[in-house]
């Protein structure tokens, strides 16, 4: 398999429709969403463009910049209020005969966005285009769209035109890698996506590769599994994911991410250190480098006093290995202090309160530890996902204790926050008990639609305690003792500390049983979401290879549990996602006040 | 062989000229060329023919004229019966349109079958000074068309498909007719006019608007020219004189190939190219050829004919049948040529012996050992220029015994292709069928270019087996023969079968899920007016990105809605909605986008980003009080003054009442009175107080120690005592009160405990302040309090005093840089474990 073709197809259809603009000989200016630089250097790199004629590069900012050619492109996102900007900066620039501008959109123009530019009047000299890049791989095992606001149109405003460009990546991945003969998707937007595949499939009738590698698809929406995005991450990409921010598979050591900072690559493919201990529970990673950086010294020292034709061949074969890694194994080892410093005290407090919400117990404890940290104002973010987490696992608050949680947020954080509450009580994410079908989906306008969607959705949604007891999904309830393969990596719980199996690695798994699926639990706790493809197509019992796809985003924790999985199984797995996604991220992006682009 | 060469005419040494017929013409005893004007397609078209109304004739109808339409094998296929004006010219454009220019200047096109298309007019001056003449040309883009008026101007269009009408300069000298003129569109694109007058001849060009006179040197006497023709290869001009002289030369005129005179003292019928190599004119029976070389040889023919010049010959129409002249091709001459000596001619030879079964072949095939691949690529050229069948297979046959003889070293391409191509060829020249076109004509026009013609033939059935045959790819191929019948079925089933049966007809011949595209299809029974027709094919679209607008387009926006919906495709929707927000009433409008839940939730986002309809519309059309709430509370954070604001959250606090959503009402109307209360502060502080949280409110007026206001605050909002605590405490410490600080934990009990106490005097490094709390924390608490304010040795003591060697062991990992402080310990630890030991001895 060779993922690498999917960032080639991206890549090619990028330049083309840069060559298509203007050849590559004509000189042209760019400038660029801050969103999407990192994943247009993923897909082509800095100097293919410049390869392609692109000679000043620019950020996109509010006021137009130093042009210096005559042909300029624009690379934004297809959000409104950014095109608007782009558009009123074109107005107030005003027409040059000998200008021409070009307007790449990603993932698609919308309509709006095409009326909007209209409504202006700037298409005389604007052209628009479209782009949408494939899955970027961002790892050996992980491909991302990176289209972070996916999860906020789809699920909190069910605004599903985004999907569409999830469908098509999938349809280019089958293209590319081979068709997959068994699909089974969990969720409502997982189950569309699979619609507008096959609907496009009938459309265009591509033609696929005849060998496939993949045979199976598995899709999930990101609400199925609220729990294992509010939880704490404790894998080492985990860790650095939550406390430094992963962008496009890179993070800044420095928090503001200054230009020039420190930056680590998050690849295991380029760096053999990160492979190693990527998925190692955090406890056990400050270890595992200490016992590299022996190791290197080892190997240097010994390498000294060799003959002069084995100190040649060291020099030029594996000095500049071991010096990379020598450099890396520092980032890494300033990386672990940074997240060691900023959860210094609070985390073990963190992990207790977890452990209590998961099994239920010391509820009095857990209330009163939120209502104090709540007057001390600590992070908002921390705050809410102890308090989603709480709603989850008990099925909504009951009365009494949700309007005094809810009033003290406010008291606290400030009343502009009472959007972030309504937004995740939409989400299902912090209601009070028994209410929710009063109060959850305003934007449901007709009541027999609401009572169509009530009934055909979710015949009686069951508590998300009641499917993790049914999935076994809490280690902690078989016995009292905590786990003691929490840490080793052997139990998929580890990610999380040992509290909570991830609901994704409990699905694949049952998914991947000989033969076929054994899923009545599932059919149980999940009703009409789940759909499972055609059972008698002889590929089931296949021992292909597995892409899970995330609609709404993935969390790291869960990808290193498939990992582990995929090495129990000994198929590889790899994960596909709309984006990645820390519950600080997730968290943030709820509270923040630009909640309309 | 004999037989082959038998209708060959030499023309000069080199090259000879061939006549065959290629139909006896179904018209045999019906129709007289002589009364009549007729009009030949070019490329193996149709004739179209009317009474030549200079030639008297016994009138048999009443006076307006009749255009009959023939096909090239001189089937009748329809006949128009004129009413408009009088006609000037009928012609013929590239695509078989016969153009009808009416001396009025309006032109109309018919189609094979008689069929109005539609029609152009020639400009302003046109139709008020009438046209006398005019001739079409083929341009780069199509068929183009020069007009001559009564004032001597000439008019020009370079595309009939997109008339834009151009004038020429005009002619120079007296003002009288031109004796004769003609129009050429060059390679550079441009379209100039050749025109004699009388004896003077001038070549008008429009893009310069200038005019240039030519004077070519004619030896003969003459008055004027009466006729001229220029090459197809567009190199060579041919005059004729009206003493009878054809002259011949290059372009410019400047150069002189030859003058014949050749004695035809009637006026001259026609004088035409056929190909580049000679000039033909036709005498009416007799055609007299002649080459730029002045070698020239006649033809006698049975009656009176029409000829029409091809790319590369000529075709002759006459009373009983369709002939065609052409020079014979080089190939075909080096092979059948009496005594030729060419490769192919030797590798014919060979294959009849081969047929023969005689050995002589192998004598034959060793004498064009050498020069085989030559002798197949003769052969197999040579076949494509054959008309008769069996000719093309003796060819094709030696082409094939050649090629075996050389393995690989020939493209097999060549020879496939050129038995596929013949097959093609033969089959559509079939009378019945009657496209004769010449290999080198069908070069020309291409595959799409045959489909095209048997489309406009109807000729559906063959189209299909040929698309078959030469597996063409689906956008030019199947599925546009099919689609094209379809429009044909629609318009000509109009009026005799109803929608429903017309639809199913068609969807049973067209299939479902094929690549047919059903849009275009109902795109033509929109043009038909066939609405009902259009929304019935409109279902068989499974393409909603065609589907949707024709649907819009059909007025059907609840369909249009449905699909766009069922694709998935969000931009879909939005079109719709864009139109359906033009065309509708607001009412009927809300009624209809509710049934759909997704469309209402891009409405709702079309509504926020643009503002397209307001959003409170909707949800008051729903009874959503939730979700007005929630808009009145995110639009009070865009209102600027405060009272704005306030009155927005007041509607906010209604709504959710409404809503039944008590407790957001409750929190809404704090946010009021907090609002209010904030805004007095601003006022009395002088510095921004809106907009922080009320905790941040309460730390500000302690931070003041404004006492009252602090507990009037905690009143009216009911702090609960543990949050009062907390702030009070961090508060203090900040601002650095600790009387403050002691005078609160005097107070009372702290319901928080005094770790928090410590905690803040730790943080502002006030390590005295902190011992003041620390006999108060709570026993489990106390050794790592003590540690945390770094008083080891107090935090030891306790350890030891409770006996706890574990705690005494933290302790002391903490303190490790701290000599003294580990020995103390260690020796306690060792006290501790001494007196136990001592304790277990006894």
């Amino acid at each position: 398999m060779d993922l690498g073709n999917l960032r080639q197809s991206s890549q090619f259809r990028l330049l083309n429709l840069l060559t298509k603009i203007a050849p590559s000989d004509v000189q042209k200016d760019l400038v660029i969403h801050e969103d999407l630089m990192k994943p247009i250097d993923l897909v082509s790199g800095a100097r293919l463009l410049r390869e392609q004629g692109v000679d000043k590069m620019f950020k996109l900012a509010s006021v137009a910049p130093p042009w210096k050619n005559y042909i300029r492109l624009y690379f934004i996102p297809s959000i409104y209020a950014v095109a608007e900007n782009v558009a009123k900066q074109l107005k107030r620039h005003g027409v040059e005969k000998t200008v021409s501008y070009h307007i790449i959109v990603v993932p698609k123009v919308l309509t709006v966005i095409h009326s909007l530019f209209e409504s202006l009047g700037v298409l005389d000299f604007v052209t628009l285009h479209s782009y949408s890049w494939d899955f970027i791989p961002l790892d050996s095992n992980l491909l991302s769209l990176e289209l972070h606001h996916l999860f906020k149109a789809s699920f909190l405003k069910e605004e599903n035109s985004l999907l569409t460009s999830v469908a098509k990546a999938l349809m280019s991945f089958e293209c590319l890698l081979g068709k997959f003969s068994c699909v089974m998707t969990l969720g409502e937007k997982s189950q569309r996506v699979h619609n507008l595949l096959n609907t496009w499939k009938n459309e265009i009738q591509p033609t696929f590769p005849v060998e496939t590698e993949f045979t199976h698809l598995i899709m999930l929406d990101r609400n199925i599994d609220f729990v294992s995005l509010l939880l704490t991450q404790l894998t080492y990409e985990g860790v650095l994911d939550e406390n430094l921010k992963m962008k496009s598979g890179f993070v800044y050591l420095d928090a503001n991410g200054a230009e020039g900072s420190q930056r680590l690559m998050l690849n295991s493919a380029s760096d053999e250190i990160y492979g190693e201990i990527k998925g190692k529970h955090i406890s056990a990673v400050f270890q595992h480098l200490s016992k590299k950086a022996k190791e290197l010294q080892q190997k240097r020292d010994i390498k000294n006093t060799d003959s002069i034709e084995e100190m040649k061949n060291f020099v030029s074969h594996d000095l500049k290995r071991i010096q990379s890694q020598q450099k890396s194994l520092a980032l890494h080892i300033s990386a672990c202090e940074i997240v060691m410093k900023r959860q210094a005290g609070i985390l073990e407090e963190l992990l207790e309160l977890q452990e209590d919400a998961m099994s239920g117990t010391k509820m009095k404890e857990y209330l009163a530890f939120l209502e104090d940290s709540i007057a001390r104002q600590f992070n908002l973010a921390t705050i809410l996902r102890l308090c989603c987490l709480h709603s989850i696992m008990e099925d909504g608050l009951p009365e009494k204790e949700y309007h005094l949680l809810q009033r003290q947020l406010l008291q606290a954080y400030g009343y502009r926050h009472l959007t972030t509450l309504h937004y995740l009580q939409r989400l299902g994410l912090f209601n009070q008990r028994d209410s929710k079908m009063i109060s959850l989906e305003p934007l449901l306008p007709d009541r027999l639609a609401r009572v169509a969607h009530a009934a055909s959705f979710r015949p009686e949604r069951m508590p998300f305690r009641k499917i993790c007891q049914r999935l076994n999904l809490l280690p902690l309830d078989e016995s009292s003792q905590p786990n003691p393969c929490a840490k080793s990596g052997q139990h998929p719980s580890y990610v999380f500390g040992g509290v909570y199996t991830p609901l994704v690695y409990h699905f694949v798994e049952r998914c991947l049983k000989e033969k076929e699926p054994s899923l009545g639990d599932y059919v149980r706790c999940f009703g009409n979401n789940l759909r499972i493809g055609d059972c008698s197509h002889p590929q089931w019992g296949a021992r292909g290879k597995i892409l899970v796809c995330f609609i709404g985003g993935v969390t790291l924790a869960e990808v290193a549990s498939l990992d582990l999985l995929s090495r129990q199984l000994g198929r590889q797995i790899v994960v596909a996602t709309t984006s990645t996604i820390s519950g600080s991220d997730f968290m943030e992006s709820m509270t923040s006040q630009h909640t309309d682009t | 062989m004999a037989l082959l060469t038998a209708d060959w005419n030499p023309l000069g040494r080199e090259a000879y000229y061939r006549k065959f017929e290629v139909y006896t013409m179904g018209w045999i005893d019906q129709v007289n060329l002589q009364d009549l004007k007729v009009n030949v397609a070019p490329s193996g078209g149709p004739i179209a023919v009317v009474r030549d109304d200079t030639k008297l004739t016994p009138v048999q109808t009443s006076g307006k004229p009749i255009i009959f339409i023939f096909s090239p094998s001189g089937e009748l296929k329809s006949t128009i019966k004129w009413s408009g004006g009088k006609i000037v010219e009928i012609n013929w454009s590239s695509s078989e349109e016969l153009l009808c220019i009416q001396d009025d200047g309006s032109v109309s096109a018919y189609d094979i079958f008689g069929n109005y298309q539609n029609s152009f007019q020639m400009g302003q001056e046109a139709r008020e000074m009438k046209i006398i003449d005019a001739r079409t040309f083929s341009s780069s883009t199509g068929t183009g068309l020069v007009v001559l008026t009564t004032n001597f101007r000439f008019f020009v269009v370079n595309n009939i498909k997109d008339p834009r009408i151009r004038r020429f300069p005009d002619i120079p000298g007296v003002n009288i007719a031109p004796s004769c003129w003609t129009a050429i569109h060059g390679d550079d694109r441009q379209t100039r006019v050749i025109v004699a007058k009388e004896k003077d001849i001038y070549l008008l060009d429009y893009s310069e608007q200038h005019v240039t006179q030519k004077i070519p040197e004619i030896s003969h006497h003459h008055l004027s020219i009466v006729a001229m023709a220029v090459s197809p290869c567009g190199k060579l001009v041919a005059l004729l004189t009206d003493a009878g002289v054809i002259w011949i030369g290059s372009f410019d005129f400047r150069r002189k190939f030859c003058e014949h005179d050749a004695q035809c003292m009637l006026p001259a019928v026609q004088l035409v190219w056929c190909g580049s190599g000679a000039v033909v004119l036709n005498l009416g029976s007799v055609l007299l050829v002649l080459s730029p070389n002045r070698d020239n040889f006649t033809l006698i023919l049975d009656s009176t004919s029409h000829v029409c010049p091809e790319v590369d010959g000529l075709r002759i129409i006459t009373n009983s049948s369709h002939e065609f002249l052409q020079k014979v091709p080089l190939p075909n001459q080096e092979i059948f040529r009496i005594g030729s000596m060419s490769p192919g001619a030797i590798l014919v030879e060979a294959s009849r012996e081969f047929q023969k079964r005689s050995h002589r072949a192998e004598e034959y095939i060793r004498l064009v050992k050498n020069q085989l691949e030559q002798a197949v690529i003769q052969c197999i050229q040579a076949a494509g220029n054959e008309w008769q069948p069996g000719v093309q297979k003796m060819l094709l046959r030696a082409a094939q015994l050649g090629k075996s003889f050389l393995f690989d070293k020939v493209d097999s391409e060549l020879f496939v292709g050129m038995c596929q191509t013949l097959r093609i060829l033969n089959a559509v020249r079939n009378y019945k069928i009657a496209l004769p076109l010449t290999f080198q004509q069908y070069e020309q026009l291409g595959k799409t270019g045959l489909l095209n013609r048997l489309i406009l033939r109807r000729q559906y059935s063959i189209a299909i087996q040929i698309c078959q045959y030469l597996q063409m790819s689906e956008a030019d191929g199947i599925p546009r023969v099919l689609t094209e019948w379809a429009c044909y079925k629609i318009k000509h089933g109009l009026g005799k079968l109803d929608a429903e049966q017309l639809a199913s007809e068609i969807s049973a011949k067209l299939g479902t899920g094929s690549k047919v595209s059903y849009s275009s299809i109902a795109l033509k029974a929109i043009e038909c007016k066939q609405e009902k027709l259009a929304i019935r094919l409109l279902d068989f679209e499974h393409r909603a990105s065609e589907q949707i607008p024709l649907l819009l387009k059909l007025g059907q926006e609840p369909q249009a809605l449905a699909k766009a919906v069922e694709s998935g495709d969000p931009n879909l929707i939005y079109y719709v909605l864009v139109v359906m927000k033009e065309t509708y009433s607001a009412d009927k409008f809300y009624m209809t986008i509710r049934h759909y839940p997704s469309v209402n939730a891009l409405y709702a986002k079309l509504c926020r980003t643009i503002q397209m309809g307001s959003l409170e519309q909707i949800y008051e059309q729903e009874d959503n009080f939730n979700a007005q709430a929630i808009l009145s509370v995110k639009d009070s954070y865009r209102a600027q003054k405060l009272e704005n604001r306030s009155a927005m959250l007041t509607t906010a606090v209604k709504q959710y009442r409404q809503a039944k959503a008590e407790i957001a009402a409750s929190l809404t109307e704090d946010q009021l009175k907090l609002l209010k209360s904030q805004s007095s502060y601003e006022s009395k502080f002088g510095c921004p107080v809106i907009d922080v949280s009320l905790n941040d409110t309460l730390k500000l007026l302690m931070r003041r120690r404004d006492i009252k206001e602090t507990e009037e605050m905690v009143k009216k909002f009911k702090v609960p005592e543990r949050r009062l605590w907390w702030l009070k405490v961090t508060t203090f410490a900040e601002i650095g009160d600790w009387a403050e600080l002691e005078k609160l934990s005097r107070l009372k009990k702290s319901p928080i405990g005094y770790e928090p106490f410590v905690d803040v005097c730790l943080q502002y490094n006030n390590v005295t302040e902190a011992q003041r709390y620390l006999p108060k924390v709570e026993e489990h608490l106390s050794i790592k309090y003590y540690v945390k304010a770094k008083m080891y040795t107090e935090a030891a003591q306790i350890a030891f005093q409770r006996k706890d060697t574990e705690a005494l062991h933290y302790v002391q990992s903490r303190c490790s840089s701290n000599r003294d402080a580990v020995d103390m310990i260690n020796s306690l630890i060792a006290k501790l474990a001494n007196p136990s030991e001592s304790q277990n001895k006894r």
